[in-house]
């Protein structure tokens, strides 16, 4: 009789704890995807930063390779104009884009791939030599298409003379 | 928290089993997938930072190596004596290049350029020392 009493009551108990239980639940719940929603949206404020600085980081190891290249290429050549376009061609994979080397511009892709002209070139390089006496100087910069500078030097070589260096 | 049996008798005397999760539990299972995804997301942007840094030097290298070449080379175009000597040119933090000029010969320039190096000037003093006992 006193376990028939005992069941009675859980039964009279039971619908207001389960409702109790279940608004709990719920306010966990929300609780729960509230704090899911912040933590998401701060994990991918992060993993963007870290995205665009890799890129950013990227197109400047890039960049410095390129212009790297480019001024040994100056080098090699000791500043002779002709000699210079033919050798950054050489190292530019053959693109032929240069032909007067007083201001140029090189196109690249996004890879950094030299390409013939400006239509979907995400990169480009501006080069400009000059000749003060026997004395060649190059400036170069790498900018993305739309004019912003990633990397740019400046350098400058002695003409080759006979008995010289 | 975490996973709780309740027995429960059905009418027939059998014993049907119920399993609940009890408040909290996702709270916390949430908790450590959040700690785990912003530490991921901590190491990536420090690890692009670091990467970034890097390539900023490395930048700052090429660039002060090719403006020192640069003024050396106009350095020597200047140059009148056919004296031997030594010209240091700074090329950024910790770094110097030397280029060593020797008399030239007839018929051409007066100096030549014998050697032109990129010289380290950092000191560092790595602690090698490794006290084992006290």
């Amino acid at each position: 009789m006193a376990d028939t009493g005992r069941n009675a009551e859980k039964r009279r108990a039971l619908p207001s704890a389960g409702r109790s239980g279940s608004s709990l639940f719920l306010l966990e719940l929300i609780i729960t995807i509230g704090f899911f929603a912040i933590t998401g949206a701060v994990c991918i404020q992060l993993f963007l930063a870290a995205h665009r600085i890799s890129v950013s980081s990227r197109e400047k190891a890039e960049a410095v390779r390129i212009a790297q290249n480019t001024a040994e290429c100056f080098l090699a050549a000791d500043g002779e104009p002709e000699m210079f376009a033919k050798l950054l061609e050489l190292a530019l994979d053959g693109t032929g884009s240069l032909q007067d080397m007083n201001v140029q511009k090189v196109y690249f892709d996004g890879d950094f791939c030299a390409v013939q002209d400006s239509a979907g070139a995400a990169y480009m390089m501006e080069l400009e030599t000059e000749k003060q006496e026997d004395l060649y100087t190059l400036a170069l910069a790498v900018c993305t298409a739309d004019g912003r500078e990633i990397f740019s030097l400046e350098t400058a070589e002695l003409a080759e003379q006979e008995g010289g260096r | 928290m975490g996973m709780e049996e309740v027995s429960a008798a059905s009418g027939q005397g059998r014993e049907r089993k119920r399993y609940t999760v009890n408040s909290g539990f996702s709270l916390l299972l949430l908790l450590l997938i959040a700690i785990s995804l912003i530490s991921f997301a901590s190491l990536s942007l420090v690890s692009a930072r670091a990467d970034s840094r890097i390539s900023d030097q490395y930048a700052a290298r090429v660039r002060d190596y090719y403006t020192a070449h640069g003024k050396g080379q106009e350095y020597l175009q200047k140059l009148e004596s056919g004296d031997a000597q030594t010209m240091v040119i700074p090329a950024g933090e910790n770094m110097q290049l030397v280029l060593e000029i020797v008399p030239g010969q007839e018929g051409g320039r007066k100096w030549k350029l014998q050697s032109e190096k990129l010289e380290n000037t950092g000191n560092y003093e790595y602690d090698d020392h490794l006290q084992v006992m006290h």
